[in-house]
């Protein structure tokens, strides 16, 4: 009896042994180029994630575009800033914030043409803004903390992709965009206007992953985290390896790419802990009040529920 | 080799069957699969390609080359993606899945790039897919040229377009469909492999097991035990025939028990001893006579002692040495000598003498008997032992008796119970002067004298019947005629019922002996002076004489004679005439009395005589007249005369209440009387005193 069912067992036991990685485990994590979202990628070299590997960043031209393979299930994880994640929540995508990738203090900036020098002074003017992004409550806000409305501007849609090109080109007086194009414009002469340490806190970047994905992709989450972590302690440290393999993504000079940095806040693991774990995360709160201002200016289109969406278990 | 059992061994065969069949499918199958999905992946990457070569002109075209940026970011989450860049004349990077590759040179980033296939795809605008090296991804390489002039390329003159894609992420997604279909099918079969062990178990081994339980069960000695099964299929066709073989064993061993108990009886009450032993000796058996005769327990000495314990060794030396010459081959000294002959013709028989245990010896007939296995090979010995001790004594008793027949002085005769002589020894053939052949078979009275009446015998045959033995004289008469005496002993020998078997007669001729008792007799009765009945004689036939008067109712009488003047003869002519002219005197006496009376000579001068047959006192009177008158004529005496005279006095007998004494008292008296009345006369004793009769 004992070795009939020894051997039933190896029957079902030995294929295991040879059976490859689960097609559900390939956790793709979409992102557009930011400083905020460079220890990704800094992570996958230190981590030597291979090509083949269950973690692969796919790395889109614009947000817009990371939103949109978000939504079409292109993807499972996503880097998104706050208020992108709540659009998606409008949708009533069920997600999970599981990592705070940064907060932006200059990062986000709005960029005008000399002698533009003011928000005031951009009346009347045509603005590039990402209006399906970030763009439209950057713009907002830093009308609203001018007295003035997008009413009182003229809006030209623009991806992040498109920024350079249409303000070289003059076909914009404006544009509200962000690092790594942030400095090569004020390297073309742009002026900053507008930056979002004038709004602390309000910008934030966060991993969102799509709540039926987390169950098979557990592991490759823990590991993304892990090398995160790993990655931020290189760039504290001012590592030039590090700096260098960012710099080649951001096409920005090694010491750029490290200025870079100046313009957003990365949260330690302690931070992370505190904002995304226990019963009433901190994030929760802020989820709330930023809902509340996206609907005081329309930028969403109803009330969206935020519960459960914090989860720190990811956290290392 | 040994087998697991049925129940494992079915099932376990079926099993490694079924999982060689499908692995060995599994095998067979990923194989056609993986050179299907290299087709599939090889056609997709055409597909794929060919679209992104037609945007990626189409976008040149319209100077909008950051369009690709989307399409090929789109093809970055494509989970088969490794790798896809677009490449410009020189080489260099324009748009990458991967951000950090633009602006490098395809060559630095160390994919493995094949030159001669850009250049192919480039040359032929046909675009180049082929299997990696490893055969883990396929690379595809698609030339993208502008097809307008040099000013709407910016630079971009005929690029290309790369794509590598994982073939082993299909590969494995087939191969783990492939293994789940494998173990799919590998627990259906282990699904219905239970099934069959179930079935196996329940229909098959549990009944199988049942009846090699009850075959354990029975050879472990549980007699009752029985399959019970009924039914026409084949198992319960065993468990029946098993029954009935049980049943028949049980029957035969019961039968066989019964012989045992029987042999075991016959052998332990056996009178022999009965001792059975391994091929050298030690003792495996022993029954109670064995204990009984050699003095020792079975428990004591079976599996212990070796049976030539029992035996001396200078017998079996002895007989080691006879078998050797007899049996022409060497014989040791030891158990061999009991059983070499055994071993060899079967049977030996032999006596001996044994040592039992508290020192005695007792002789023994020991039959000695090889005992034999199934293929004729010896396989030990029993000794089966008499103890002849009893018999070699009485065969020793035999011996000394037929000795003593044949060298007895008396002469013996045996006969059978009708009395027929059936042997007789030398001392009988020397007396009576027969022989052997001539007794033999006759009866004893062919030496029959004749002085014995019928009576004689009639009694002498009583006595024997009576008290079984007989002894006496007899007259026997000699071959040669003459009669002699003989003191005759005989005995009858009776067997253990009673009857009588034998009669034996021992007898010694005593004629030499006869003569000497009748001196002494003489000597004893008779006066030897004058040759008359003494004073003993006289006084038996005394009371001889009164009892058969009584009984005849006749009558006697006793002369009582006392010599007158002898005194005188005796004293003056001396004793040598005394006792001659005593002689003369019971001459005179004897020659006036009939020869049935007597005459005896008391002593001295004293005689007497007893008449016997008297008609009365009147026939006495005349005869002591007669004596008188004799006696008182002159005697010469050695050439001188002398005269006397006598006195008698006489009783008549029988008298009432008068024994012999008496009588004698009374003719002494009578003679005392006559003496008184003046010599020479009679007188009859008279009861009355003084008055004498006449």
């Amino acid at each position: 009896m004992r070795i009939f069912s020894i051997l039933a067992l190896s029957l079902y036991i030995l294929p295991l042994c040879f059976s490859p990685a689960r097609a559900g485990d390939i956790l793709r994590i979409g992102s557009n180029i930011w400083p905020g979202y460079e220890p990704l990628f800094l992570a996958r070299e230190i981590s030597g994630w291979s090509r083949s590997g269950p973690i692969r960043l796919v790395e889109y031209p614009s947000a817009s575009a990371v939103l949109r393979a978000f939504r079409n299930r292109a993807i499972e994880a996503a880097a998104l800033t706050l208020d992108e994640a709540l659009l998606l929540r409008q949708d009533n995508i069920p997600i999970r914030i599981i990592l705070i990738l940064d907060v932006s203090d200059g990062g986000d900036v709005i960029l005008a043409t000399p002698p533009i020098s003011s928000i005031r002074q951009l009346s009347g003017k045509k603005v590039g803004v990402e209006g399906g992004a970030l763009g439209a409550f950057v713009i907002t806000r830093a009308l609203e903390i001018n007295g003035m409305t997008v009413k009182d501007i003229r809006v030209v849609q623009l991806d992040i992709t498109t920024h350079e090109k249409a303000y070289l080109e003059k076909k914009i007086d404006a544009v509200v965009t962000f690092e790594p194009v942030r400095s090569r414009l004020i390297a073309s002469g742009a002026v900053e206007i507008f930056s979002s340490r004038q709004m602390p806190g309000e910008i934030m970047d966060v991993l969102v992953v799509r709540e039926d994905a987390l169950v098979d992709n557990a592991q490759s989450l823990r590991a993304l985290t892990r090398g995160w972590f790993r990655a931020l302690e290189l760039i504290r440290s001012r590592d030039e390896k590090a700096a260098a393999i960012m710099s080649r993504r951001m096409k920005l000079t090694t010491e750029q790419t490290m200025k870079s940095f100046e313009g957003i806040k990365l949260p330690t693991l302690e931070e992370n802990k505190k904002i995304l774990s226990g019963p009433n995360p901190q994030l929760k709160a802020r989820m709330l009040e930023m809902g509340r201002v996206m609907l005081n200016h329309s930028l969403v289109k109803g009330e969206m529920t935020v519960e459960g969406i914090a989860d720190g278990t990811y956290l290392p | 080799m040994r087998w697991p059992p049925l129940w494992i061994t079915l099932p376990l065969t079926m099993a490694i069957f079924a999982i060689l069949a499908t692995t060995g499918a599994y095998f067979v199958n990923i194989r056609l699969v993986n050179r299907e999905l290299e087709s599939e992946l090889a056609r997709d990457m055409s597909v794929r390609m060919n679209m992104l070569q037609g945007a990626a002109e189409r976008f040149i075209y319209l100077d909008a080359v950051y369009g690709m940026r989307e399409l090929i970011s789109g093809f970055g989450a494509e989970v088969d993606t490794l790798a896809m860049f677009m490449a410009d004349k020189n080489g260099k990077i324009l748009i990458s899945t991967r951000y950090d590759e633009e602006g490098s040179h395809w060559m630095d980033l160390g994919l493995s790039i094949a030159a001669d296939d850009i250049r192919k795809a480039a040359d032929t605008r046909v675009m180049v897919i082929r299997t990696g090296s490893p055969g883990q991804w396929m690379d595809g390489y698609a030339a993208i040229c502008a097809e307008s002039d040099s000013t709407s390329l910016r630079g971009f003159g005929c690029g290309f377009l790369f794509y590598r894609a994982d073939l082993e992420y299909r590969r494995s997604m087939a191969s783990k469909t492939l293994w789940s279909q494998t173990l799919t099918t590998g627990g259906g079969i282990a699904a219905v492999t239970v099934v069959y062990w179930l079935i196996i178990r329940l229909l098959l081994t549990s009944r199988i097991h049942k009846v090699v339980k009850t075959l354990n069960l029975f050879t472990s000695g549980a007699r009752w035990a029985r399959t019970n099964m009924k039914g026409d299929e084949e198992i319960s066709q065993i468990g029946g025939a098993v029954d009935g073989l049980l049943s028949s064993v049980e029957r035969n061993e019961a039968a066989l028990a019964e012989i045992g108990q029987f042999q075991r009886a016959i052998i332990n009450s056996a009178n022999y001893s009965i001792i059975s032993t391994s091929l050298d000796g030690g003792i495996l058996s022993f029954n109670a006579n064995a204990e009984k005769s050699l003095g020792v327990k079975a428990t004591e000495i079976v599996g212990v002692a070796n049976i030539t314990s029992f035996f001396n060794f200078m017998e079996l030396a002895l007989r080691a040495r006879a078998l050797t010459r007899e049996l022409g081959l060497a014989v040791a000294p030891g158990f061999a000598a009991l059983t070499a002959k055994a071993a060899m013709v079967g049977v030996d028989e032999q006596d001996w003498t044994i040592g039992v245990k508290n020192g005695a010896r007792i002789h023994v007939s020991i039959s000695v008997t090889a005992l034999r296995g199934s293929k004729d090979q010896v396989t030990g010995f029993l000794f089966v032992a008499q103890d002849v001790t009893a018999r070699r004594k009485a065969e020793e008793r035999l011996l000394l008796a037929e000795k003593v027949f044949q060298a007895a002085g008396e002469a013996i005769l045996v006969t059978d119970p009708d009395g027929r002589i059936i042997d007789v020894n030398p001392a009988y053939l020397e007396t009576t002067g027969f022989t052997r052949e001539e007794v033999i078979g006759a009866n004893p009275s062919i030496s029959k004298s004749g002085r014995h009446d019928k009576d004689f015998y009639k009694k002498m045959w009583d006595s024997i019947q009576e008290t079984g033995a007989w002894s006496g004289e007899v007259w026997d008469r000699r071959k040669n005629g003459g009669v002699y005496p003989k003191i005759l002993s005989i005995s009858a020998i009776r067997d253990r019922s009673g009857q009588v078997v034998n009669y034996v007669g021992i007898f010694t001729d005593i004629t030499s002996q006869k003569t000497t008792e009748e001196r002494l007799a003489r000597m004893a009765h008779y006066d030897p002076l004058t040759g008359l009945a003494n004073r003993m004689l006289f006084r038996d036939r005394l009371e001889m004489e009164m009892e058969s008067c009584v009984r005849h109712g006749r009558l006697g009488a006793l002369l009582f004679l006392d010599l007158d003047k002898f005194k005188h003869v005796n004293d003056t002519m001396g004793h040598d005439h005394g006792d001659e002219l005593l002689i003369q005197v019971a001459r005179r006496i004897s020659a006036n009395i009939r020869r049935s009376d007597l005459a005896a000579r008391l002593g001295g001068d004293e005689f007497t005589v007893i008449l016997v047959e008297i008609d009365n006192a009147a026939m006495a009177g005349m005869v002591a007249e007669k004596i008188i008158s004799e006696l008182s004529r002159p005697f010469e005496i050695l050439g001188k005369e002398a005269i006397i005279g006598v006195s008698v006095g006489i009783e008549i007998f029988p008298s009432p209440g008068h024994d012999a004494g008496q009588t004698i008292k009374n003719a002494d008296s009578a003679m005392y009387e006559a003496k008184m009345a003046g010599r020479g006369v009679h007188r009859f004793y008279n009861p009355q005193p003084g008055q004498i009769a006449e």
